[in-house]
């Protein structure tokens, strides 16, 4: 087998366009954020699997999977990357079951349980897109959102 | 029991003074949206319950049992009012327009750059993040126009950042000629729906 050639300035070059294109490329497909805190009060955290609690503050990225809680006093609100949005008040434990999102179809998947607490909500573009593909889970109920806005409270 | 016992008592249109253990509320729609709607299925009841007037209700019990009827509105939003005002604020959109099959900004969308950079100064409190989506109108493949909206979304993208943007904050997408501003047939130019729109939320 030939041996390749290799030159400093194609190297060089090579790394060039890399940088270029990493600036340049939609990020938005490499990341695993599902939506971001917007605002945040009193006692509220995020649990994440495999990591210490992450106290929720505005700009904090959430990812599928995560809870979200809030205590006595607590409230996190949040937008999401299909543009629905919801705040929980306090003593609310929910629970970013699902979220897949294609940015240019808009189909998607969103699935949120809600253990407890009280959480106003309004859909986007997912739910948008197609009936009841945006859904909350209750300890009872599963609520097929067909938009727009509405509350939901679980007493504990 | 006794909760049972009083709605039965209280009948359908006036629902029991009891706490239920769930309650789901559908509010009226936004300035931009209809009211919707949310169905809803328990597994104590058959079937589905579908709310869809303004403060239409479900109240469910501790065996799924749902009872569907219109909330007191003014009570629901004295009682709400904490929750729906810390809702985020509703994102906002710019929309810029390109010169012809390019990918450089028409002069006339030049103005609303620093109006789009003020908006995400505004949130920057609020953990804002930028979501750039390009569009084309229905010159083209589908195949071509999605490609080229994605290009649109990341030239805008890229000059954000050159403003001062973290490349954290902002995001890119592409939606071809899904989303005409004008409806035209296939294969048609039209210079408004040519364009990228920023939202900022």
């Amino acid at each position: 087998m030939a041996p390749i050639k290799v030159s400093a300035a194609g190297v060089l070059a090579s790394l060039a366009i890399l940088a270029a294109l990493f600036v340049l490329c939609p990020a938005s497909e490499a990341w695993a954020e599902i939506g971001r805190v917007k605002k945040a009060r009193g006692e509220a955290f995020i649990e994440r699997a495999g990591v210490e609690n992450i106290p929720a503050a505005p700009g904090v990225k959430l990812e599928t999977k995560d809870i979200l809680v809030t205590g006595p006093d607590g409230r996190i609100s949040v937008t999401f990357i299909d543009n629905s949005r919801f705040a929980a008040g306090p003593d609310s434990r929910v629970t970013l079951e699902q979220f897949e999102f294609n940015s240019t179809t808009h189909e998607g998947e969103f699935q949120m349980r809600v253990e407890q607490g009280s959480l106003a909500i309004i859909s986007g573009q997912i739910a948008k897109h197609e009936a009841d593909a945006m859904k909350v889970h209750t300890p009872t109920s599963i609520l097929g959102v067909r938009g727009t806005r509405f509350i939901v409270e679980v007493r504990p | 029991m006794r909760c049972r016992l009083l709605m039965v008592l209280a009948g359908a249109l006036t629902l029991a003074a009891c706490a239920p253990k769930e309650r789901v509320v559908l509010l009226p729609g936004g300035t931009d949206s209809a009211t919707g709607a949310v169905a809803l299925q328990s597994e104590g009841t058959a079937g589905t319950a579908v709310l869809s007037t303004a403060y239409s209700e479900a109240r469910i019990d501790t065996e799924g049992q749902v009872a569907t009827g219109d909330a007191d509105a003014i009570g629901l939003i004295k009682k709400y009012l904490p929750l729906l005002s810390s809702l985020p604020t509703s994102p906002r959109s710019f929309v810029l327009y390109f010169l012809t099959g390019k990918t450089i900004l028409s002069p006339i969308s030049e103005p609303e750059l620093p109006k789009l950079l003020s908006e995400i100064d505004e949130r920057r409190t609020q953990g804002v993040d930028v979501l750039v989506v390009g569009h084309t109108d229905s010159v083209g493949s589908q195949e071509a126009n999605d490609a080229l909206s994605l290009k649109r979304a990341n030239e805008i993208r890229h000059r954000l950042i050159q403003e001062g943007l973290d490349a954290d904050l902002v995001s890119a997408a592409g939606r071809g000629e899904r989303d005409l501003l004008q409806e035209t047939g296939d294969d048609v130019e039209n210079f408004f729906n040519r364009r990228v729109e920023v939202i900022v939320r």
